[in-house]
């Protein structure tokens, strides 16, 4: 179980790609939410990536977080989308029905 | 013990020593020092000193002494100190042993005569260090015992206060059974069931994000409006619609509320269920291990989506007696036993369905999770509930006594002394998310109408709206409902014609009288169908009945229900009105128009919250 969480991040061509690693639970908020307001300032980001391919878990608090930065970027009208979730971590995005409010790609 | 100049503390010092020399030389040096000093020639003089003055900042005392000597001395104030001052103990005698069995009874220090100066001096100073630590050391402690103490006394009063409102929101009393295991004090999941006065059973269970008091302070606005709501026997979708409203606008950004809602109507064997965001839950026959229903989130939790987006959507199932509705929250799911691997919800319906198990379902569950787990900590709250449908099958209370005769019912047409009367309709588009049974029961409520046969009214009232919009309005066919499958094409298409309905209505008129030292009730439900030809299906001729009697009379499972609750049933228009008289007596009608009955009540036992 790859217990520790790292998130970084790329900007390519307006899309800014979150790589999310590990486990993702309510002690990383703090961590996630600096990355996700310097990324969200940009001018030059108008599309957002979550990328979750490489994250083992994540809890309701988490579920959460990214809830709102859907909120924030849909405030400066860039769209969020959700991808490579696989496994447990895309049945909890399932149960959530997270395809009310981002697109998730297969 | 004050602060000098120099920034080192000055200390209150006893010097107790029988030889005056000795005495006057210590209390010399250690006045030079600044220091405050008392002075004894014997232990027995000392402890008065000591009892008078209980202030002193370090004890210098001579081991041989007459009348009471220095290691009984000692031995007496370690006795009467309620704090750690220092002891250092003065003697001639160098030895080992005789340091040993001074250091033994509690003295901290031990200094040979001849006294050096020098030695004094840094013993004094070292006595001081350990003193301010210890000083420090104990405010803090009490300092930290406070804060524990008050933050014991505010979590038990905030425990208190969530379980007095949720007893509030519990009126019911069946043989669900429940375990919560919270991951800390507090529970973010919680339970509340409520029984409706037309015998509709409604159980929230709910996961707030996070766990602990934040998330059990994130489900209060819930309870309040659950238990409300499902008190007046609100439908399903109004119930979630509202809790949703409610959240979105009381939760922070990024805080929600996983819930199954599950709503049994005994007498239609009628099952609603919403879930969203918790795990599946399931109708499994216990006896022959099967799983008969699965009801997966169809929706994301409470307090995400606006009122636009948010679909109150339910799944509807007929229920038989031998079912048992099984739900649980994601703690159960995401259980994790040593290696980090997770229970899952496979392991879980494995399990209900498993021949080898036990019959009792939640024991076995809650083993095969302690098991699992092990001696892993729940990271998160961790709730089952199971409810067993048989009870709730079994039609109606038993102790609702039968109608009576005809005969013994007041007359209508005699002099009223006075009364109640009040007409509501609806019609159209307003008709699908028109709660009329809540409020007509409502108004009765506030009339001071209460007891079983307030309750029956309620029934009668609920299922002639019902049938009146389904079969009048809708022209839906209860043929369909004979069928599991059937069920459920059944209310989505009444759903459907609802949403869509541009004309038709339905219509209530509702009379309280007080005739001759009792009450009648009479209600007419009219709609705007054309009588008895709506009625296609199950409504098979049955004899005649009393009143107007037409020979086609519709018999649909809600009418004989009526018939039985009502003193009297009977039919005008063709069938497009349905009237029923419930005599009322005793007091239950109060004068004062001041609502009572249900709101007092509550039943603990159905309501889960443990801290």
């Amino acid at each position: 179980m790859g217990s520790d969480f790292s998130v970084s991040y790329a900007i390519n061509d307006g899309i800014a790609v979150f790589t999310l690693r590990g486990r993702f639970d309510f002690s990383q908020y703090s961590t996630f939410k600096d990355e996700q307001v310097r990324v969200l300032e940009k001018p030059e980001v108008k599309q957002i990536v979550i990328d979750c391919g490489g994250l083992d878990y994540l809890d309701s608090a988490a579920l959460g977080i990214l809830l709102v930065l859907n909120d924030r970027a849909k405030e400066r009208g860039q769209s969020v989308s959700i991808r490579n979730a696989h496994g447990v971590v895309r049945e909890i995005l399932d149960v959530a029905h997270f395809d009310r409010m981002f697109e998730i790609e297969d | 013990m004050s602060e000098s100049v120099n920034g080192e503390t000055n200390l209150h010092v006893l010097v107790v020593d029988d030889d005056p020399i000795t005495r006057e030389l210590l209390g010399r040096f250690l006045r030079s020092e600044g220091h405050t000093v008392a002075l004894a020639d014997n232990g027995a003089v000392a402890l008065d000193t000591f009892e008078r003055d209980r202030g002193f900042d370090l004890f210098m005392i001579d081991v041989t002494m007459p009348v009471m000597g220095g290691l009984e001395l000692c031995r007496q104030l370690k006795k009467r100190l309620k704090r750690w001052v220092p002891i250092m103990m003065i003697s001639a005698n160098a030895e080992e042993s005789a340091q040993v069995a001074g250091l033994d009874i509690g003295a901290d220090y031990y200094v040979t005569k001849p006294l050096s100066f020098p030695v004094l001096r840094a013993k004094v100073r070292a006595s001081q260090r350990v003193a301010d630590l210890t000083r420090e050391l104990e405010a803090s402690n009490e300092r930290l015992s406070d804060y524990f103490n008050r933050n014991n006394a505010d979590n038990d009063l905030a425990r208190e206060l969530l379980d007095r409102i949720l007893l509030q929101g519990a009126d019911s009393d069946t043989n669900a059974r429940y375990i919560i295991n919270p991951a800390g004090d507090f529970s973010g999941d919680m339970i509340v069931s409520t029984r409706s006065p037309a015998q509709r059973f409604y159980t929230l269970i709910a996961d707030a994000t996070g766990h602990g008091l934040p998330a059990a302070i994130t489900l209060m606005p819930a309870v309040e409006t659950f238990s409300r709501l499902a008190r007046e026997g609100y439908s399903l979708e109004a119930i979630v619609r509202e809790l949703n409203t409610r959240l979105r606008l009381s939760l922070p950004r990024g805080r929600f509320v996983a819930a199954t809602l599950v709503m049994v109507e005994p007498h239609t064997h009628r099952l609603e269920v919403w879930n969203g965001g918790n795990p599946a839950a399931y109708l499994v026959d216990n006896a022959a291990r099967t799983m008969t229903k699965r009801f997966p989130a169809a929706h994301p939790p409470l307090g995400v989506l606006s009122d636009e987006d948010f679909d109150a959507g339910v799944q509807h199932h007929a229920h038989r007696h031998e079912e048992t509705f099984v739900a649980c929250t994601d703690g159960v799911i995401e259980a994790m036993d040593s290696t980090g691997q997770m229970f899952g919800s496979a392991r879980l319906e494995r399990l209900l369905t498993s021949a080898e198990r036990g019959d009792d379902l939640l024991s076995e569950l809650d083993a095969a999770l302690d098991t699992f787990t092990g001696s892993t900590s729940a990271g998160d709250d961790r709730t089952l509930y199971i409810l067993p449908l048989e009870e709730l099958s079994t039609d109606l209370p038993s102790s609702w006594q039968e109608h009576r005769s005809a005969a013994q019912l007041p007359d209508p047409r005699e002099q009223s002394s006075g009364g109640w009367y009040f007409a509501l309709g609806a019609r159209g588009d307003v008709l699908s998310d028109a709660e009329l049974a809540p409020l007509v029961n409502g108004v009765l409520n506030q009339t001071g109408l209460s007891g079983e046969e307030a309750d029956r009214a309620h029934v009668c009232i609920t299922e002639l709206l019902n049938n009146a919009i389904d079969h009048g309005v809708l022209g839906l066919d209860s043929n369909l409902k004979l069928s599991p499958e059937g069920f459920e094409t059944y209310y989505a298409e009444r759903r459907k014609r609802l949403q869509s309905l541009q004309e038709g209505g339905v219509f209530i008129r509702v009379h309280l009288d007080h005739i001759a030292n009792r009450h009648l009730l009479r209600v007419e439900v009219s709609d705007s169908g054309s009588g008895f030809q709506d009625r296609r299906g199950t409504e098979a001729p049955d004899r005649p009945t009393d009143g107007d009697a037409t020979p086609t009379i519709p018999h649909g499972r809600g009418i004989r229900l009526v018939r039985r609750l009502s003193d009297r049933l009977a039919f005008h228009d063709g069938g497009a009105t349905a009237e029923f008289h419930i005599s009322i007596t005793g007091d239950t009608v109060m004068a004062s128009g001041v609502p009572s009955g249900k709101q007092g009540e509550t039943h603990g036992q159905n309501s889960a919250y443990r801290g």
